[in-house]
């Protein structure tokens, strides 16, 4: 594969993830002002309704989301300085953060599967796609799209935020792969990162060890652009649509006890226990 | 009696000479000796050679001509030899052609004193003189001819003056020459440094990224030659070993290399992107539909 190519992608990826970028910030403005005549806007922000929950957000996750936060906010904003340096003498700086954020989020991506899995509460189950999950799929996507007023609600998170959840955990694997990929020094008993994880593979595939790593660097800069646009609708539909479990879930205001229910989730769906509700109403 | 008559008026015309001489030359402004745009004939000897001899005078902060209009400062800061590499040189060991008079030396002294280096610095002297920069160049009669009018750096051109740092052992002298991208090269190579512009070489190289290639460090200096040359370090056939070098790439081919064309064409290719070309159009029609603008 030609390396000319390499640098021609280089520059589509970057026009087209930039256009994508302001694109779906059109797209949530145009959305959340879809909103205003369809009653929602009324409904959540002037009259207060919003969805109703059986429980609250316990803390581990919370802390974990947090950690998780702020490390992806260094590494987009590391990561994209050392592709675009916007100011001076930050490059090297800016390294040791996206090593340092990479460290601390790739543990706490394994605290967070250990306590997905292995901890007393364990919650992947709140995260596994059911196939009433697939059966919802088209209702919550006619939600999303204005053509139903009713969410379908089957577990805690829909079908939709679970699909996301779970590509944000395989895109982080993804990511992480690719970014050990770009390290060239020989750490591993005399081997570097990218040759154990590359070199031996994708290296004779297109045609040299620096190429994949280059076509490494390609991935990697793309996943993050993924990820900032899925953050980007994370938090939109985050605010949007269940802001004071939002708050809660931040730590920035309590959900109102008055609000919790014991049944029912104030969609006027059938309500389905979800899953690992029993262990997590334990904490 | 008649004599010290005479004695008086001798007396009495020395004192009013000593009186009102003073006062008229004040009344009259003080003129310069030397006016600051003549030429000046001043001889004059120094106490030593050395340094304090000639910062006798280039010691002074307001030791300044006025040449075409535009005042020339011929002030040395002592501390910026005393930072230099040459702190232990005297300053005739670079100004050669030093006279005792002022002006100093001929219409070269600052030529003189910029290729001066070769007295000393021979390898790097052989290297300069194989390299594209060399002033002139063997013709195939063994004489030696200008092959371009373009002006030609000298030594002092890239590295300096009073103010050259050890680069040997010196990380601060090589962080300081590393920094000088512009200085050195970019401000007569003006074309190739706006092209250096692609991410992680010439972006970052701007922005002060001391792992950033400096022009010199893919280029080469004393013996550079052009790309399209066999003998240049940034020949298609030596680029393996350039970009492959200590510090840099790993695991380099020819199948790598030809990515270095981004380096210095990152905004041709950006360019040619059809779909940039596509947003840069529309961006202009709502800028002449809104601004006013037009053709």
């Amino acid at each position: 594969m030609s390396a000319i190519l390499l640098a021609q992608v280089n520059v589509w990826m970057d026009a087209v993830f930039i256009l994508l970028f302001i694109g779906v910030w059109l797209f949530v403005l145009f959305h959340f002002s879809i909103s205003i005549p369809k009653g929602r806007f009324r409904k959540k922000w002037i009259e207060g309704k919003w969805p109703e929950h059986d429980h609250l957000p316990v803390f581990l996750p919370k802390l974990m989301h947090w950690i998780h936060l702020l490390c992806m906010l260094a590494l987009a904003f590391s990561g994209l300085y050392i592709r675009f340096p916007f100011f001076d003498g930050g490059r090297t700086p800016m390294r040791w953060v996206h090593y340092i954020a990479m460290t601390i989020v790739g543990l706490n991506y394994l605290w967070r599967l250990w306590y997905a899995f292995l901890a007393k509460n364990r919650d992947y189950k709140k995260f596994a796609i059911t196939k009433r999950d697939l059966q919802s799929a088209l209702g919550v996507l006619a939600y999303y799209g204005y053509f139903s007023d009713n969410k379908p609600h089957v577990a805690e998170y829909n079908v939709m935020q679970k699909m996301s959840y779970l590509l944000f955990a395989v895109l982080m694997l993804a990511q992480g792969f690719t970014g050990l990929s770009l390290l060239t020094q020989p750490i591993l008993f005399g081997l570097s990162p990218r040759e154990v994880l590359i070199g031996w593979w994708l290296g004779p595939l297109v045609g040299g060890v620096a190429v994949a790593g280059a076509w490494m660097r390609v991935m990697h800069y793309a996943i993050n652009w993924l990820f900032i646009i899925m953050t980007v609708v994370h938090f939109y539909l985050a605010v949007n649509e269940d802001f004071l479990i939002g708050m809660d879930f931040f730590g920035f205001k309590k959900y109102p006890k008055d609000k919790l229910v014991t049944h029912g989730h104030g969609h006027g769906e059938e309500h389905a226990a979800p899953a690992g509700a029993a262990a997590l109403e334990a904490e | 009696m008649g004599s010290r008559i005479s004695q008086r008026i001798a007396v009495g015309f020395f004192l009013a000479v000593a009186l009102v001489a003073p006062a008229a030359a004040y009344g009259q402004g003080v003129s310069p000796s030397v006016s600051p745009t003549a030429p000046y004939e001043l001889d004059f000897t120094l106490p030593t050679e050395s340094k304090s001899g000639c910062l006798v005078c280039h010691g002074d902060p307001a030791l300044v001509r006025v040449r075409d209009g535009v005042v020339m400062s011929y002030y040395i800061d002592d501390a910026t030899i005393e930072a230099s590499a040459h702190i232990d040189q005297q300053c005739v060991g670079c100004h050669l052609d030093f006279t005792y008079k002022a002006p100093h030396g001929n219409g070269e002294w600052v030529t003189t004193a910029k290729t001066a280096c070769r007295n000393c610095h021979e390898e790097q002297s052989r290297a300069f003189g194989v390299g594209v920069h060399r002033a002139t160049v063997p013709n195939g009669n063994g004489g030696s001819v200008e092959t371009t009018t373009a002006p030609k750096p000298l030594c002092g051109d890239c590295h300096g003056s009073h103010d050259i740092l050890m680069l040997t052992d010196n990380p601060d002298g090589q962080e300081a020459i590393h920094a000088d991208g512009w200085e050195v090269c970019g401000s007569c190579h003006e074309d190739y440094w706006d092209s250096y512009d692609d991410y992680y070489h010439g972006a970052a190289y701007k922005r002060g990224a001391k792992d950033a290639p400096a022009c010199w460090d893919c280029h080469g200096w004393h013996d550079i030659l052009p790309s399209s040359e066999r003998g240049s370090s940034v020949h298609e056939s030596h680029l393996v070993e350039t970009c492959g070098q200590e510090g840099c790439h790993v695991g380099v081919d020819e199948n790598y290399t030809s990515y270095a064309v981004f380096i210095h064409g990152r905004s041709t290719i950006t360019d040619d992107n059809p779909l940039i070309a596509l947003v840069r159009s529309v961006i202009g029609a709502f800028g002449r539909l809104f601004g006013g603008g037009g053709e």
